[in-house]
């Protein structure tokens, strides 16, 4: 499979071919696993989804049409998995809830060291994030995914990107206000 | 995408909007703008300095965005095992047991064949007209052989052969001379009960499988046969 091009191998997964099935999970799947963790926050449920994204290419790839990249592809079945996940964890454990949706305010001896550091204060914030915002960051920063890209992964106008990016860094300014790092902006 | 996600917004996409340039730095940090874009950010930071302060504080961002993603570790070996499991499980994709499925490789056949047919110069153009109903009978036949041969586990049959079976047995790259004609093509394949299963590859190159395995020596013999075959086998390689 070395040296094949994506719609080689694409073409070969059509056809039922196992090993072009392993190639493209091997170059793939700990960035989707990543993204879908930053989107959950539960690595044990990260992994169920992702398998389920995988299982979808195995079953489907006869539908993929090349218009888009492969790993926007995979993103965008995984995005939707991940929030299906994230729906069924808030009907099921309300009072455990999510992440973004009760942050913690008890800061044990350890937060409190960490807040001190204006690094760990900006991670702690990206993670209280709202999914649709860590989403989005994930994406742009570390999926290095263009603004196309990113529009048919969120399945949103490129605009509604732009918009939907612009406020997420809003918020994360803010929060790390709320947090006592002030940015300067807003 | 053939599937594409659901819509979704949140109340802030519709709140208030960044300014056009502004709204570019994100992309502008990771370095996946278009060349225009880029230029446009570059003149604009040039000049405005609360630009320059956000884009500082972009990168900021960034880095910690890298570095949250980046301290997730590789999910567990279970994933791949349970992934693997379950589509060894599974019958083949259906776009590998539908009829429809194949069409790619008859599309790509027929584009192989536009190629071959615009190749040709007005000469040996005249001369393809000139045979032309038996090229399309033969195309035909083996367009229906093909078609008839998609279902799992099925044979690939040469149209002109019968009993020309093919399942398994041992395999050659083959690239054919762009004047080669349908009929001496079916005619080689017969005489060597070998078939086409895929291609073109890279280089036009088409894998032609033999009913019959062979050793080494039968190899050489079938590979010396193709080369011999002037005017219409253009190349020969191993398969594997």
């Amino acid at each position: 499979m070395v040296g094949m091009s994506e719609a080689d191998l694409v073409e070969r997964l059509a056809a039922g071919d196992k090993a072009a099935m392993r190639a493209i999970f091997n170059a793939h799947h700990l960035r989707v696993f990543r993204f879908v963790v930053r989107l959950i926050g539960r690595e044990d449920i990260a992994e169920d989804v992702v398998t389920e994204v995988f299982l979808d290419l195995w079953r489907q790839a006869g539908q993929f049409e090349q218009r888009s990249s492969l790993s926007t592809w995979l993103l965008a079945i995984a995005r939707n998995k991940a929030y299906s996940a994230l729906r069924r964890r808030r009907e099921e454990q309300l009072d455990e809830g999510v992440a973004e949706a009760i942050p913690d305010h008890d800061d044990t001896p350890d937060v409190h060291a960490q807040k001190i550091n204006k690094a760990a204060i900006l991670r702690r914030c990206l993670d209280t994030l709202s999914p649709e915002h860590r989403a989005v960051m994930d994406l742009v920063y570390y999926q290095e995914e263009p603004i196309e890209a990113v529009s048919r992964i969120l399945g949103i106008p490129e605009n509604t990107v732009k918009t939907r990016m612009f406020h997420a860094r809003k918020r994360l300014s803010e929060l790390c206000q709320a947090a006592g790092l002030d940015r300067g902006w807003p | 995408m053939a599937m594409s996600p659901t819509m979704s917004t949140t109340q802030d996409d519709h709140g208030d909007a960044p300014e056009p340039i502004e709204a570019l730095l994100p992309w502008y940090a990771a370095g996946t703008l278009n060349a225009a874009d880029t230029a446009a950010v570059e003149k604009a930071l040039a000049a405005d300095a609360g630009l320059r302060a956000q884009l500082a504080l972009i990168r900021e961002d960034q880095a910690e965005a890298i570095h949250a993603a980046e301290s997730i570790t590789a999910p567990s070996a279970r994933m791949a095992r349970t992934l693997f499991a379950a589509i060894d499980a599974e019958p083949l994709p259906a776009s590998a047991r539908q009829p429809l499925r194949q069409a790619p490789w008859l599309e790509r056949f027929g584009a192989w064949l536009g190629v071959w047919l615009g190749a040709l110069t007005p000469r040996n153009l005249a001369f393809a007209a000139l045979s032309a109903a038996a090229l399309i009978a033969l195309q035909a036949g083996i367009v229906a052989a093909l078609m008839a041969a998609r279902s799992p586990g099925a044979t690939y049959e040469v149209a002109s052969g019968p009993g020309a079976t093919v399942a398994g047995g041992s395999a050659l790259l083959v690239a054919f001379e762009p004047t080669a004609r349908l009929d001496q093509i079916t005619a080689l394949l017969t005489e060597l009960n070998a078939s086409i299963v895929e291609g073109p590859r890279a280089g036009g190159l088409f894998r032609l499988r033999f009913a019959e395995p062979g050793d080494s020596a039968i190899m050489a013999s079938r590979q010396a046969r193709l080369n011999n075959a002037k005017g219409v086998v253009r190349l020969v390689a191993p398969a594997n």
